[in-house]
């Protein structure tokens, strides 16, 4: 990608979080930038791929945010859930791998494409195994973005059923609305 | 076990050492090939180094506007993988991944109404950590939340292991053969 096509992105981006920033779409930033990205991706055309150093930048950026706000206990709550979690973490993949089986049962995209695009794992290696195996890695990289898309905008609803379990146990989470939308 | 992220951080050079922790934990966690390297060798990088003793002024959080911009980046990332051709072809098949999506968020709903229950997490932590969605994306929304990280970053860092570890082999032995 060059120079200018990374500035137009990069433009492109932040306009799109400026515009979801105003109509308070969930998670505006990432978002926003993604429908900008989206757009200016269909506005130029053509094959468009972020730089390797865009991708590294963007997750030491987030990643260094959350390590700042993590606090001594964390090895503690690791054991705590091992068990429960890989429980969940099973279930979870097995769900998406049958969903991609009964999407691919349909008979309008392959087999390959259907379930590397519904396993719930990083995105990157999806879509680099269906390109090993000769797949639409565009459809797979698709159909990850867009459950990611809806996740995120779920999350203002999931978080309202959190607070209500919380409150059934005589506690409740603060509100996904109510500080900086990020 | 983690707190809500005042909007202003610790200062240009508390935050510049953060970062450098971040993006030295980034590489290193690269460097030994573990999945989601860059992201979580970055959280244990700049949480290492925020814990330092020889902080002046102890452990601080990152000023707002940083995770802001590696959202944006992350989402125009994200956003360049559309076009219009791959837009039609999920058009095809819009209801059955509308449907997968809206069973995965249940099973979500279901799976963190038994870490409540049964293992006393705390909801909100327990319905971000059952979310199928991004690693970047949700653990940066638990933290603005006050999610326990420990709990969200352990079960998201384990699906990830175990979908490129263990079901990302068997998937291409058994598609690559269909």
């Amino acid at each position: 990608m060059s120079a200018g096509a990374v500035a137009v992105l990069l433009l492109g981006g932040a306009l799109g979080a400026g515009v979801g920033r105003l109509v308070r779409l969930p998670m505006w930033p990432l978002t926003g930038a993604l429908v900008g990205g989206a757009v200016v991706h269909t506005a130029v055309g053509g094959e468009m791929t972020v730089p390797t150093w865009w991708s590294v930048v963007a997750q030491v950026l987030v990643g260094a945010a959350v390590g700042a706000t993590i606090v001594p206990g964390i090895g503690r709550q690791f054991r705590a859930v091992l068990l429960p979690g890989l429980l969940a973490v099973a279930s979870i993949i097995g769900v998406g791998v049958l969903c991609g089986l009964l999407i691919a049962a349909t008979g309008r995209v392959s087999q390959v494409v259907a379930v590397f695009g519904m396993v719930p794992g990083g995105v990157g290696e999806m879509v680099a195994a269906a390109t090993a195996l000769n797949a639409d890695s565009a459809v797979v990289a698709g159909m990850h973005v867009l459950r990611l898309v809806a996740v995120l905008s779920m999350l203002p609803v999931l978080v309202r059923v959190a607070r209500w379990l919380a409150r059934d146990r005589g506690t409740e989470p603060e509100d996904p609305d109510g500080g900086d939308a990020t | 076990m983690t707190r809500r992220a005042p909007r202003l951080g610790g200062g240009p050079a508390h935050a510049a050492l953060l970062l450098a922790g971040g993006a030295v934990g980034a590489w290193v966690f690269t460097l030994l090939n573990l999945p989601a390297g860059t992201l979580i060798g970055a959280v244990v990088g700049s949480a290492l180094v925020n814990r330092s003793p020889w902080l002046p002024n102890g452990a601080q959080p990152l000023p707002v506007p940083v995770r802001v911009v590696g959202l944006a980046l992350l989402g125009c990332a994200a956003g360049v993988r559309l076009d219009a051709d791959t837009l039609t072809s999920l058009g095809h098949i819009a209801v059955p991944l509308v449907a997968s999506i809206v069973a995965l968020v249940a099973l979500d709903l279901v799976l963190a109404v038994v870490l409540v229950r049964r293992y006393d997490v705390d909801p909100l932590t327990a319905v971000l950590a059952c979310a199928p969605g991004g690693v970047s994306e949700i653990a940066v929304t638990g933290a603005q939340l006050g999610a326990e990280m420990g709990v969200l970053l352990a079960i998201h860092t384990v699906r990830v292991l175990a979908v490129v570890l263990l079901v990302l082999p068997v998937l291409v032995a058994v598609l690559g053969q269909s």
